[in-house]
């Protein structure tokens, strides 16, 4: 029993690839992570890569999923991109992270990166993002369908590398089958992949990084020369991550 | 001026011995931040630019002075974090992205000065003296204020202020909003640091933010367009719908900061979950009424909240007003945001229905004529919740409704013409007849695909103004539109093999029976059992169509919000047995106009179960679904459980959201 992760990163159209996608697995326990970089100049990139590296050494430190260690991970990780910051480059970044040990996951994120969930190819949770175009489905203004289309989709309301700390999303659960599929990925990828067609591909995959390959090759029909950079990890479990 | 003491951090002439007896700074200081100007630069002339007074995301202020007279004044200089540099002992700005952003913003900065510039006969508005351009750059000369602003006197008086001193501090900012209001300008970033309180008493708004607003398409980090927790929703979107209500946000805000001690919570945040604690909680000499007030000031979706500056003076210093429509209302008690328990009697005014003030009202006059619940009273202890139902469908003139469905048909033949043309010439077809009988299939699909969607009109329709219905005035069901469109064009299937003259002769069927029966229905109208009319008029149904739920202040019991849509801005109260949402007025208690868009006549039922406190919603076989909880849909006759802070959403766009009051 084990599981299987695949990941993805390009630059799009954009000079840099400010993105971060990263998974490990250990004995005490396992991560994936999609880090979405802000601030241009090389800055976004940093940003992404030490928020993913702090994530990464203080949750394998100290593998504990509750809701007060995650926090405090994340707050340290907010630090960490903080203490990068000059004047000129006040770089952020989006988080999205999926952290699992013994049979206990979580799912966290900040801004507008996103973590699906599929159980048995049915897509049954994603993160609401923290974007504006997110906030006016809450408002009413426009339906979800509408996200992907809306002009300021690119207004991150929360990131990582804010001087008032961060307010991660934390969803926690326990236990997994054996047909679980977890995407992570950043606004570049899921702006151009629909929810219906992750299903699609998911359904057609045996290994995680098939579905990526499907995926990437709508993508790539579809991304104008102009595009964000794009990332994603994919993880199937295999019984659950309880042997780790 | 005796340069050898002037202080070149403060602009002062105290310099003894080295070190400025006003400010301390000793000569030859370093300035902050490294890309400011160095301090001493000449500017226009005229200006001897000093040390920096303050740094934002678009600019810098320096402490200078009139070498001329003397006079002490602050100068703003453009200088946009992230799209300008400037090597250290340099003064020239270096656009780091194209020129033609940066010169974009340098515009911007000089529209908001010429704002400012223009209200100077405002006393509490700051002064601005010159506006030149210099070192690729723009500065603006204003008056020197000796005092401090409001952000840093709270945190000098600890942090927070009474609620008697904040209304009387303020008072005066009320009347410099309507002022600037009056000239179609919006300040967008009233905030503690942009009100100055000036030594001699007078209390002066600074920055207006039409530079923020410029910067917005440019930037990528909010924290530079808009000030969190005090900017309101709409400053978030690039075409936000701004106006007075955006500095009413701003301005509840900072008296609620200045009583309380607190930033409230940032407006996206309210609207995903709105923890932000009544004043009346946090503030010990509050009146409860007030409190009310500021909570409707602070409503997180414009609609709801109070229009402009005035109406909010008058109802938080207890006067009544007059709005566009010359109704007179006044806040406090019942409906003004879900406060304290106190119900007071506001006021002396009598009872009266009066619709929610929504920006609506001030270019729609009329609104009177919204159907809907209604907060039927502003006084008294119990709450009166009036269904107003909608009259049938309206009655329209026979030769204006025959004129507008001819118009409705012109433009619509158009559009298929395009259509027919378009197809047909990609797939090659140049017979006739086959080219007819394309044009009539496409005008079928094109009929009963736009009447049978939600909109229930062609384009052509829609234009004129036009919807079709059931014969009882009911909403088209796909079947029906089916039949209808299949009846309007059996020419399609006669003139396949037969003379085309056949199908003009149906046509020409049709439009006789339109001109010759009384109400103008055409053939298939008849044959199908639809018909077409104008927009539907509502009125206040009589006494029997009125429902009573009487109920006492709801203490703890959740209502449902309704956050956008037809009701928006309205509270249902849910103690009082099951709200059904739809349009039948005679089964729906929560009443939608027969043209809501994809609500269904009976649509769905909220339940309040009082055991396990909680708020189920139900679908009722809608045809277009009842949404909830992440956005699923729920099928027929499926039930979901909603939290406090969920939302579900029927139709187009009606989300309603439960909390309490």
């Amino acid at each position: 029993m084990k599981i299987q992760s695949a990941q993805c990163s390009m630059k799009g159209g954009r000079p840099y690839n400010e993105d971060t996608a990263f998974f490990t697995s250990t004995p005490s326990g396992f991560l994936a992570v999609v880090a979405d970089g802000l601030g241009g100049c090389g800055g976004g990139e940093t940003a992404s890569r030490v928020a993913a590296e702090v994530l990464t050494e203080e949750f394998l430190a100290k593998p504990e999923i509750t809701e007060e260690n995650i926090n405090a991970i994340l707050q340290c990780a907010n630090k960490a991109v903080l203490s990068h910051q000059t004047p000129g480059q006040e770089m952020k970044t989006t988080l999205a992270a999926l952290l699992a040990h013994k049979d206990v996951y979580a799912a966290v994120h900040v801004g507008d990166s996103r973590i699906y969930h599929f159980r048995d190819g049915q897509l049954i949770f994603r993160t609401e993002d923290h974007s504006v175009p997110q906030m006016a489905v809450l408002a009413g203004e426009i339906t979800e369908g509408q996200i992907r289309f809306h002009e300021d989709r690119n207004r991150v309301l929360r990131a990582l590398g804010g001087d008032k700390g961060v307010k991660p999303n934390i969803r926690i659960w326990e236990g997994s089958t054996d047909r679980d599929a977890f995407l992570l990925c950043s606004d570049g990828f899921w702006e151009y992949v629909w929810e219906t067609e992750m299903m699609a591909d998911l359904a057609k995959s045996d290994t995680p990084q098939k579905w990526l390959d499907y995926m990437i090759g709508r993508l790539g029909k579809r991304y104008s020369e102009k595009n964000d950079n794009f990332s994603a990890v994919a993880v199937f479990t295999d019984g659950g991550f309880q042997n780790l | 001026m005796d340069f050898d003491r002037l202080c070149l951090k403060c602009m002062r002439e105290g310099v003894e011995n080295g070190v400025c007896i006003y400010c301390g700074t000793q000569a030859g200081f370093v300035q902050e931040p490294p890309f400011a100007l160095p301090a001493g630069t000449i500017l226009h002339g005229q200006y001897m630019a000093g040390g920096v007074l303050g740094c934002g995301g678009f600019g810098i202020t320096y402490a200078a002075v009139d070498l001329r007279d003397g006079h002490r004044v602050a100068i703003k200089e453009y200088f946009p974090n992230g799209l300008g540099t400037r090597s250290m002992g340099e003064t020239g700005v270096i656009s780091l992205v194209d020129m033609e952003d940066f010169r974009y913003g340098l515009e911007q900065f000089l529209s908001e000065a010429r704002i400012i510039y223009n209200c100077r006969g405002t006393p509490n508005i700051i002064q601005v003296e010159k506006l030149f351009e210099e070192n690729n750059t723009a500065y603006y000369a204003m008056e020197y204020l000796e005092g401090q602003d409001l952000k840093h006197y709270l945190k000098e008086r600890g942090g927070k202020l009474t609620y008697r001193e904040t209304s009387e501090l303020l008072e005066p900012i009320f009347d410099v909003l309507s002022q600037v209001h009056s000239k179609n300008i919006i300040h967008r970033d009233i905030s503690p640091d942009n009100i100055y309180l000036c030594r001699d008493g007078t209390v002066k708004l600074l920055d207006f933010g039409a530079a923020r607003a410029a910067l917005q398409e440019k930037s990528k980090s909010l924290d530079v367009i808009l000030k969190r927790g005090y900017a309101p929703v709409e400053q978030y979107y690039s075409h936000g719908r701004q106006g007075p209500w955006t500095d009413v946000y701003a301005l509840g805000c900072t008296i609620y900061k200045c009583i309380t001690g607190i930033v409230p919570p940032e407006s996206p945040q309210r609207l995903q979950k709105d923890e932000c604690i009544p004043p009346s909680e946090l503030c010990d000499d509050i009146p409860g009424q007030a409190s009310a007030v500021l909570m409707k000031a602070m409503e997180v979706l414009y609609e709801a909240r109070i229009q402009n500056a005035a109406e909010f003076k008058a109802a938080l210093y207890g006067r009544t007003f007059m709005d566009g429509a010359g109704r007179k209302g006044s806040y406090g008690g019942g409906d003004t945001g879900g406060t304290s328990g106190e119900d007071g009697t506001v006021g002396t005014e009598p009872p009266q229905v009066t619709a929610p003030t929504s920006p609506g009202n001030m270019d729609q006059p009329g609104n009177m004529t919204q159907p809907g619940y209604i907060n039927g009273t502003r006084t008294g202890t119990s709450k009166r919740v009036t269904v107003i139902t909608s009259s049938q469908v309206s009655q329209e003139d026979k030769w204006t409704l025959l004129a507008k469905r001819f118009g409705a048909y012109v433009i619509d033949c158009l559009i298929v013409g395009f259509m027919a043309a378009a197809v047909g010439g990609f797939a090659e077809i140049d017979t006739l007849q086959s080219l007819y009988v394309l044009t009539f299939l496409l005008y079928f699909l094109y009929g009963f695909i736009s009447e049978a969607s939600y909109m229930r009109a062609t384009a052509g329709k829609k234009i004129m103004k036009l919807q079709v219905f059931t014969s009882s005035g009911d909403n088209l069901p796909a079947g029906k539109a089916a039949l209808r469109n299949l009846i309007k064009y059996a020419a399609i299937l006669v003139s396949v093999g037969m003379p085309f003259y056949l199908a003009a002769a149906l046509e020409l069927a049709d439009v006789l029976c339109a001109l010759l029966t009384k109400k103008g229905e055409p053939l298939h109208d008849l044959i199908s059992g639809s018909r077409v009319a104008g927009p539907v008029h509502y009125r206040v149904s009589e006494q029997a169509a009125e429902v009573k739920v009487e109920a006492e202040k709801p203490q703890g019991i959740p209502v449902i919000n309704c956050v956008s849509g037809h009701f928006s801005g309205q509270y249902f109260p849910l103690e009082g047995g099951k709200l059904i949402l739809g349009r039948n007025a005679a089964r729906c208690n929560v009443v939608f106009p027969q043209d809501a868009a994809g609500v269904s006549s009976v649509h769905c039922e909220v339940i309040y179960d009082s055991s396990t406190k909680s708020v189920i919603v139900k679908d009722l076989g809608s045809t277009y679904g009842t949404f909830a909880v992440e956005g699923r849909k729920l099928e027929a006759q499926q039930m979901a459980m909603l939290q406090i802070g969920d939302s579900f959403t029927i139709g187009d766009q009606n989300t309603f959201l439960v909390v309490i009051r």
